[in-house]
């Protein structure tokens, strides 16, 4: 049991980090999710993949965290306030400067859109494992991943630059429109 | 350079799915022969290894896994709040209790419960050797709520002799504990001295807290740092009568109440000065063991708190010289 967390912790964590937003958050749902994961591993029966159990179990407990942090009262700033750190800083800020933009277009994506991104970029699970997290068709994996890089690289893009946050501005700044049920679900 | 407000949702789709290679050959040929699309793609590209690269975590990995393997959760609970709409799937586990932030990594309750079982074991032995020496001591005073009185400890340990050919009784080498005081070493003498004056009234306490105390056949010394004489004992070669005794002669120090609380106290705090666990136990059950005379010979005895038997083992071996169910030596 040791070894199986520890070979999958750093995802799970990377997973939580990238959906929750923050480390905080993002600790107390890894926490979550490998509490579940040791009570759950025996009665794990096999019917999907391992990993793809892994993975359900870790996003739902990164969704109920989310769902907690809503109920709590907010402390600290908002995420987009911590964007103002832009400017003419060392390379080091702009990294950060970056990052911070990132997590926050991230943070800002709708759920539906974020996780299965996450799942994709940071999982590293093909759009049938995705599916079957998720418990919908994957064409509506495709479908969502799709929006939610659009409307990633457009938040982006309308805050500094390029797709990946690096370069000039190029695109608006809108979220997806209505997924297309390209798959009948 | 790429005008992203140009592409289309289909284009988008299709590039997005190029990049995880997730299309048919027909529509990753469309693609490839769209420079826009293939422009898209490597900007989407750059995207994901933004999204995929992490700076390392401030956080206590090793303590989150061991944590979570300890799978206790004993405070900072706040809710075990289930959210709706959960995404599908029978095979999810029930997620464990929300822990605030501040017990994320407290979650070590059972760390203590080896502790404290040792300490029960050991109080349980203490009650033995309180009893034993109470009877040697020839008190037949029986005191108001003692569960067992002198005689009946000749009795039982007669019993005992006969059940597992362990040789002299208690009764034959009880008496000489009595002597015990004037030949201990300095440090002890004053401690036993104590301890005689005490002894009574202890073994009535842990006779009503166990009977199991009315069945033991020799005296308690340590085998701890508070008595180094005791490991000198390992050495056997001890007379087989009279007061405990180390291989040179000279009598193992007694341990007062108060001492075998420290003892158990000092052990929790610092496993790895548990002298006193001897012999690993096959299931993995830490053992706190005391260290006695067996006839004559030093030996190691505790309780076996699974098979509920008293258990004696040579003190230079595992192999259990008497294997003692409590139950025979229940009194009440």
């Amino acid at each position: 049991m040791d070894a199986f967390l520890r070979v999958h912790f750093d995802r799970v964590f990377a997973i939580c980090r990238r959906i929750t937003g923050n480390d905080t958050d993002a600790a107390d749902a890894a926490q979550e999710a490998m509490l579940a994961i040791v009570r759950g591993l025996p009665r794990f029966d096999g019917r999907s993949s391992i990993t793809t159990w892994l993975y359900r179990v870790t996003t739902n407990a990164c969704l109920d965290e989310l769902r907690r942090r809503k109920r709590r009262p907010a402390v600290g700033l908002p995420e987009l306030e911590r964007l103002d750190v832009t400017g003419d800083g060392p390379a080091a800020d702009d990294t950060l400067a970056d990052r911070l933009r990132l997590d926050a277009a991230l943070a800002a994506l709708p759920e539906e859109f974020r996780v299965p991104v996450v799942l994709r970029d940071v999982g590293d699970l093909d759009y049938a494992e995705i599916a079957a997290v998720l418990g919908i068709p994957p064409g509506t994996v495709r479908s969502r991943i799709a929006r939610g890089r659009m409307a990633l690289a457009r938040a982006l893009g309308d805050s500094s630059g390029d797709v990946s946050g690096q370069g000039d501005t190029r695109h608006g700044n809108q979220l997806p429109p209505p997924e297309r049920q390209t798959d009948g679900s | 350079m790429n005008e992203f407000l140009a592409f289309d949702d289909a284009d988008w789709e299709l590039a997005s799915a190029y990049l995880d290679n997730e299309l048919t050959s027909a529509e990753r040929a469309h693609v490839e022969a769209s420079p826009a699309l293939m422009g898209l793609v490597a900007d989407l590209r750059s995207m994901q290894s933004s999204v995929a690269a992490q700076p390392p975590a401030g956080i206590d990995r090793d303590a989150m896994i061991t944590a979570a393997i300890a799978g206790t959760v004993d405070d900072g609970v706040v809710g075990g709040v289930v959210g709706s709409g959960r995404l599908g799937g029978e095979l999810e586990p029930p997620l464990a209790p929300v822990t605030s932030i501040s017990g994320r990594y407290r979650r070590r309750t059972a760390f203590w419960k080896a502790p404290m079982l040792l300490a029960a074991a050991l109080l349980t032995v203490m009650g033995i050797g309180f009893a034993v020496r109470a009877g040697s001591r020839g008190d037949t005073q029986k005191t108001s709520g003692a569960a067992v009185s002198a005689p009946e400890v000749t009795n039982v340990t007669q019993d005992l002799s006969t059940d597992f050919n362990a040789g002299p009784p208690v009764g034959a080498v009880a008496p000489a504990t009595t002597a015990a005081p004037a030949a201990l070493p300095a440090r002890t003498a004053a401690t036993t001295a104590a301890a005689a004056t005490t002894a009574a009234p202890a073994a009535t306490t842990a006779a009503a807290a166990t009977t199991v105390a009315a069945a033991t056949t020799a005296a308690i010394s340590s085998a701890t740092t508070a008595a180094p004489a005791a490991s000198n004992a390992s050495s056997t070669s001890a007379p087989a009568t009279g007061a405990p005794t180390t291989a040179a002669g000279a009598p193992l120090p007694l341990l007062t109440l108060q001492e075998l609380k420290d003892l158990v106290v000092a052990s929790a705090a610092n496993p790895s000065a548990q002298t006193t666990l001897v012999c690993p136990d096959p299931r993995g059950v830490p053992r706190l063991s005391v260290q006695i005379l067996w006839n004559g010979q030093p030996a190691i005895v505790f309780i076996d708190q699974i098979n509920q038997t008293l258990v004696v083992l040579a003190v230079n071996g595992c192999t259990p010289v008497a294997n003692i169910p409590i139950k025979d030596l229940a009194q009440s």
